[in-house]
């Protein structure tokens, strides 16, 4: 294979005083990269040498190769170029559109060490823009030149599709600019996806639809299961059904529901007989205000359901309150006494004095809080008035 | 169609989801009672299964 090294052809130089046999290892691609790569068309001689090329490095990329092929021609270590340019980010987000301009203007490696073509004009165009925006981010102006801040947001967005799209795929970006942005553009899309998923997910879930949403989780699992065995490209469906499993967890937990309607809602019955056993709302503010029922002496059994919200039972200070609530995420505050956190349980079992009404109350709030005060909107840890709960034995 | 050995993070993730739904339809159907004691370390075993598993098919 005399004449051919790491699959081009050879080029006689002036000074064939060893000329390339068998035995000679093919030179390595880095250091074709460092500038022994003749340019096309030219006949490199002792004299001229050839000008040292920058492209994105093929073997040594996290997204597209730019750290990788700058650090191979400035001869550095990868990592310092890449941690410089994690630090630009913070330099009103300079870091990122200058990654993108040499992204758009740098020509990408080519099988073998082979410097690519020169990017076309529409991407010189689009890569001398982000440049000027680069430039822009990084002028002493409040917020840079161009609100390089506020276009960031836009670049992170782009910079998560491409590790959704290499996490989807398990596979690193490799080609040339085109096929870079189209699994940008991908990953995007199937973030987008994935948020409606998951607000869909959780929303159907809370209302009512938990046990179709845990057969699509059922089935998205026995569709991977089946295609682990016929196609690879089944992984594709594992983060859409993350989307779908996990909120839907998250609603079970919380014990969430939405059924029973939206909004704010205010009870006050005007005798003890109006007093319902149960008031349910799904989210919003349900407020259940006792203080002109009157109630009789013996036990008034209410049960109170919200979704996601802020529940409060007001009641008159000559009454007994015994309490027993559950929330999925929230706090509880009885009186002077609250606790908080995930999974909450609160139980207050109170006995009344002879001849004094009590109520028995039965909460369950999935996200929120529940409260019980002798006074409506009472702030919380509000220490001022009657302690509460003093007509219990 | 693919021959050899099957895709282990599809097949890892798919027991994974197979697990979780049936969980949620045990919740839904209150036969179990769900709550966050239980789901931190269910999911967590689920997104864990996932990454291990591609982790170990791109090991080999």
């Amino acid at each position: 294979m005399v004449g051919t090294a790491g699959g081009r052809q050879a080029v006689p130089t002036m000074s064939n005083e060893n000329p390339p046999t068998e035995n000679d290892p093919a030179p390595e691609p880095e250091e074709q990269a460092a500038g022994e790569q003749p340019a096309a068309g030219e006949q490199p001689t002792t004299e001229q040498a050839a000008p040292r090329r920058l492209y994105r490095s093929r073997g040594d990329r996290v997204i597209a190769g730019v750290c990788g092929g700058l650090a191979r021609y400035l001869n550095v270590d990868p990592v310092i170029i890449r941690v410089t340019a994690v630090a630009l980010i913070f330099a009103g987000g300079a870091g990122l559109f200058l990654y993108l301009a040499a992204f758009l203007l740098v020509p990408n490696e080519k099988e073998g060490g082979q410097p690519g073509d020169p990017p076309r004009r529409g991407l010189v165009i689009a890569g001398a823009i982000v440049l000027a925006i680069a430039i822009g981010a990084l002028l002493p102006f409040h917020g840079g030149w161009w609100g390089g801040w506020e276009l960031l947001p836009l670049g992170f967005v782009a910079l998560a599709g491409l590790l959704v799209w290499r996490l989807a795929t398990g596979e690193r970006p490799q080609g040339d600019a085109r096929a870079i942005v189209r699994a940008t553009v991908l990953g995007v899309v199937l973030i987008v996806v994935c948020v409606l998923l998951a607000f869909g997910s959780a929303w159907a879930a809370a209302d009512g639809g938990d046990e179709a949403v845990a057969g699509i989780v059922l089935a998205a699992g026995l569709a991977l299961v089946a295609g682990a065995f016929v196609d690879r490209r089944a992984r594709w469906l594992i983060l859409p059904a993350l989307a779908v499993a996990l909120p839907a967890g998250v609603v079970a937990a919380s014990g969430l529901d939405v059924t029973g309607g939206h909004g704010e809602r205010t009870y006050r019955p005007a005798s003890s007989e109006a007093v319902r056993s149960a008031y349910h709302l799904g989210a919003g503010k349900l407020v259940v205000d006792l203080r002109g029922a009157h109630l009789t002496p013996g036990d008034h059994r209410i049960e109170l359901r919200l979704g996601v919200g802020d529940a409060q039972l007001v009641v008159p200070p000559d009454v007994c309150v015994s309490t027993a609530s559950h929330l999925g995420i929230g706090g509880v505050e009885v009186f002077q006494h609250d606790s908080g956190g995930i999974d909450v349980e609160w139980r207050d079992e109170r006995r009344a004095a002879a001849r004094t009404p009590r109520v028995v109350v039965d909460a369950k709030v999935g996200i929120g809080a529940f409260s019980v005060h002798h006074t409506e909107d009472q702030g919380w840890h509000d220490e001022s008035g009657v302690p509460g709960n003093e007509a219990c034995a | 169609m693919m021959r050899g050995r099957p895709d282990l993070p599809s097949a890892a993730a798919g027991v994974g989801f197979v697990v979780f739904g049936a969980v949620l339809l045990f919740d839904a159907l209150d036969v179990v009672d769900l709550s966050f004691a239980a789901l931190a370390p269910l999911a967590c075993f689920l997104v864990g299964a996932i990454l291990l598993a591609s982790g170990l098919a791109r090991r080999g």
